[in-house]
Order: structure tokens, then sequence, then C-alpha cells
């Protein structure tokens, strides 16, 4: 897995959610605006929270232990290429770290915040 | 699921999302509108309206217990149904190999797209667009010339969209007679413009070109996010094979044959009626989308969504590309088109509208 480039390490959350939207919408009549590709990129990472925390939170402890931040992405991008396909993982991936490892792995109403 | 409808339920699960379901008590509420309609045509005196409708009745009460499709699924078949028939006549009959769904994508947005999928092709109309032409087109048939009223219930619907990412959150306007069978025509006109412009992609063979090259989308502060670029170009080829396929792939000279036919000959009335409102179609989608278009770049921020619609060539080069040639020719029978003309003249006042609904709820 390619490692992310430095600008995707300095996006917002609304701005990776964005890109998440635009990777699946298909050929569109209209253009999207922001909002709704950051809508249709938070409904995806909704729907797909669980499948995400499965794949990525047996891993925590080293991962949480990983000090450099694109090794952390890179590694992270790898678990989820395998079942994610229509979205770039590295994008998902740059958006686990920002959101935090602990906090999306983590049981409990810290994590709540990081599903909507 | 097999098929090219599992591949619609596998999209719409990424989301999260299922299909929509009508009400479970959807064949009762249509079974019992009939009936008033019936009684009412029956006061009214009219037995020719109450016996079409008795027949509608009798197929309703046959089929309805079987019907368990929300209405946005039944609408969107016919509109399936229509251009795939006036493709299987075009020259593009041969280049429609795989099976194609089209389905209800439950967003609220004013949107629709096309992708290729395992089983064949997609086509998803995001739920918001009827609502939104229903609420402006029954606006703007109701009156001519339409009054402060009108602008308000269009101002309405699109502060509703703003706000709420959904029109269902705005007005529901109701027109009766005459305006209600033009904003009818009209809606189902629009509709299958975007079916038909989504057509347009697939038989051009854009859905199955290699992956189209990634280019970088300004966000704003000078950064920049990869994004799939898709081709003005193909956008103008898409507009133009669904603007022809909602003609029937008919010349110019037919269609104004059968409007002409339509003025003095009950029996094929309402095919010009419904040929009157593809040639505005278009026009009015177009329209529409531009004043939407200004309305959330202001609420959003120029910068930001002028970067977004550079995916996109402008609603006015658009329209002004799929009539270049014809516009002249079409004269009195771009007639319907005349409808979306306040959307213009009053752009001010609409959006002006628009935001002091904006400001009032934010």
């Amino acid at each position: 897995m390619q490692p992310p480039g430095p600008d995707l390490l300095s996006f917002s959350e609304d701005d990776l959610l964005a890109s998440i939207g635009e990777s699946l919408v298909g050929r569109s009549a209209l253009p999207r605006s922001r909002a709704e590709l950051i809508a249709l990129g938070r409904a995806w990472l909704q729907a797909n929270l669980n499948k995400i925390r499965e794949l990525v939170c047996p891993h925590a402890p080293q991962l949480l232990k990983e000090t450099n931040l694109e090794k952390l992405v890179t590694t992270i991008a790898d678990m989820l290429a395998a079942v994610f396909y229509s979205v770039a993982p590295v994008t998902v991936a740059v958006l686990i770290v920002r959101v935090g490892v602990e906090k999306l792995c983590m049981p409990g109403p810290a994590s709540e915040s990081s599903d909507g | 699921m097999e098929g090219v409808r599992g591949d619609y339920l596998r999209f719409l699960a990424q989301f999260g999302i299922e299909p929509r379901k009508p009400p479970a008590n959807a064949a009762e509420l249509r079974i019992d509108m009939l009936l008033r309609m019936i009684e009412a045509h029956r006061r009214a005196g009219d037995q020719a309206a109450a016996a079409y409708l008795d027949e509608l009745l009798a197929k309703e009460r046959a089929g309805a217990a079987d019907e368990q499709r929300h209405p946005a699924e039944i609408l969107l078949e016919r509109s399936r149904r229509t251009v795939v028939a006036a493709i299987a006549s075009s020259a593009y009959a041969d280049a429609l190999r795989h099976e194609v769904f089209v389905g209800d994508f439950p967003t609220g947005s004013l949107n629709a797209e096309a992708r290729r999928t395992e089983h064949g092709y997609l086509i998803l109309v995001n739920s918001g667009l009827s609502y939104f032409f229903r609420q402006v087109l029954v606006a703007l048939c109701m009156r001519d010339p339409v009054g402060a009223e009108e602008l308000d219930l269009i101002g309405q619907a699109i502060a509703a969209y703003v706000l709420h990412r959904d029109p269902a959150a705005g007005p529901q306007p109701v027109a009766g007679g005459p305006a209600a069978m033009l904003s009818h025509a009209l809606q189902r006109a629009c509709g299958d413009f975007v079916v038909a412009h989504e057509f347009g992609h697939l038989l051009a063979g854009h859905l199955d070109m290699p992956a189209a090259q990634s280019r970088m989308l300004p966000v704003g502060d000078g950064r920049e996010v990869p994004v799939i670029d898709k081709s003005w170009q193909q956008e103008f080829e898409a507009d133009a094979i669904g603007f022809s396929l909602l003609l029937g792939g008919r010349s110019l000279h037919a269609i104004k044959q059968i409007i002409d036919e339509g003025e003095h000959d009950a029996r094929v009335a309402g095919q010009g009626v419904e040929l009157l409102s593809a040639l505005a179609a278009p026009m009015i989608f177009f329209i529409l989308e531009s004043l939407v278009a200004r309305c959330i770049q202001e609420a959003e921020g120029a910068q930001l969504s002028s970067a977004m619609t550079s995916t996109h060539p402008p609603s006015r080069d658009r329209l002004a590309a799929l009539y270049e040639e014809s516009i002249k020719a079409m004269g009195m029978y771009l007639r319907y088109a005349n409808l979306a003309r306040p959307l213009v003249s009053e752009e001010a006042a609409i959006v002006e509208r628009v935001h002091a609904l904006l400001r009032k709820a934010l």
C-alpha cells in the first residue's frame, strides 16, 4: 500500500469524508455539493463502522504503539484493502488516524461520536 | 437476490439503507382516493371520467394486494420502460446489451447517477428529485403569471433542500384541473430526461471506459483531494442522447406534426402534451438546477461549492449546447418552457426568499 501523501494527512475530517463520498458516486447528472459528498461519506462510514472495527481493533494495541503517522496509516490501509474496494483504503485509514484508533476501538459512549 | 437488482440492494447496503417501502395501507389509500374521485366526477356529471376511473379501480382491486413496491419505484420503472422503448427504435438499439435497473436512491438529494455493476448497469435516481420537480412545477403551473404565493412556495422548496438536504421537508403544493395535468406531464418529462441522460452515458460507453483519470479537486485553503475526472464532453454527449431518447428518436418535423394534430384531434392530444413537455423538460431542468446551485453556493460558500461544480459543465452551457441548433426551429413548440420563465425573471426575488428562510432557520 502506497503511503499517504503529506497533504492527505493534513485534511480535515470533512475533507476526507467528501473524498470518500466522491469515490462512491457514479456518473451523476449534476455536480454534487460538498455537503452532499460529506453526507454520503458519513453514511458510508457509519454503515461500515462495525466492519472497520472488526478489521482494525484486534490490532489496536500494536497500532497505538506506532508513532510514525505515515506508517500507521499504511498499516491500517493494508488491513482495510482486502475488504473495501469502492473507496480508497488510504483515505479511510487517514480518517481513522484522525479520529483516533483508541476512540474507534474503545467501547462505550466515547466511541459514539465517531459513528456519525 | 440475483441480477442487477441484487447489485442495487448491495449498493444501498453500503450506506446502510434499504429501498423505501410503501405504507402498510397504501392499497387502501389508493382505493379510497379513487372512490372519492369517482364520486366527484359523478356529481359533476362527467360520466366518461367516472367510467375511466371505475376501470382503474377494478384494476387496483385486482392487483393491489400484490403491489409491494414504493410509488417512487413504480414511477422509475415506468421511466425505464419509456426510455428502453425509445432505445429499441433508435440507432443505439444494439448498444444496450446488458440489464439495466433504474432504482430509487433514498437520500433526498436532487441528482441521479449511473454505474457499471457486476450484472449490468444501475441508474440511481435520488429521492429528492421527484419531490422537488413536483413542488416547483405545481407552483409554476398554478397561475399565469405566477404571483408572490407561488414564489414563496418555490423559495420554501429550495430552502428546505438547502437546510435539510431533502425537499420532502418542504411544501407540498396541490393543483387541480388543467394545472395538475400540465404539471404532472412536465414532472414525468423532467424525470424521464434525468433517466434518459444516464442511459446516454451508458449507450455512449462512458461507463465502460477504463477507470477515468484521477485529478486533484481544490477544497479550499489551497488544498486538494484526488477525485475521478468526469469529462465535460461526456456530459454534453449524455444530454444530447438523453434528449433524443426523450423525444422517442423522432425528427422535429414528426414531433411538430403530432403536436399540431393534437390541437384538433382529442385522440392524439395526450401525445401532443407529452411531446410539448419533453421538448421543454431539459430547459426547465437546467434552469432549476442553476437556481438551486446558486442558492447552495451562497449558503455553503462560493469557494467550496464552485470547486465541486467544476466536475460538470455549468447548466447554462449544457442548456445552450442542447438547444443551440434547434431552438429557432422549435419556436412555439417550446412554449411549455415559458413556464420556467419566472425562475429566471424572478430569480433575485426567489433567492431573497431563500436567504430570508435560511436566516430564520439558522
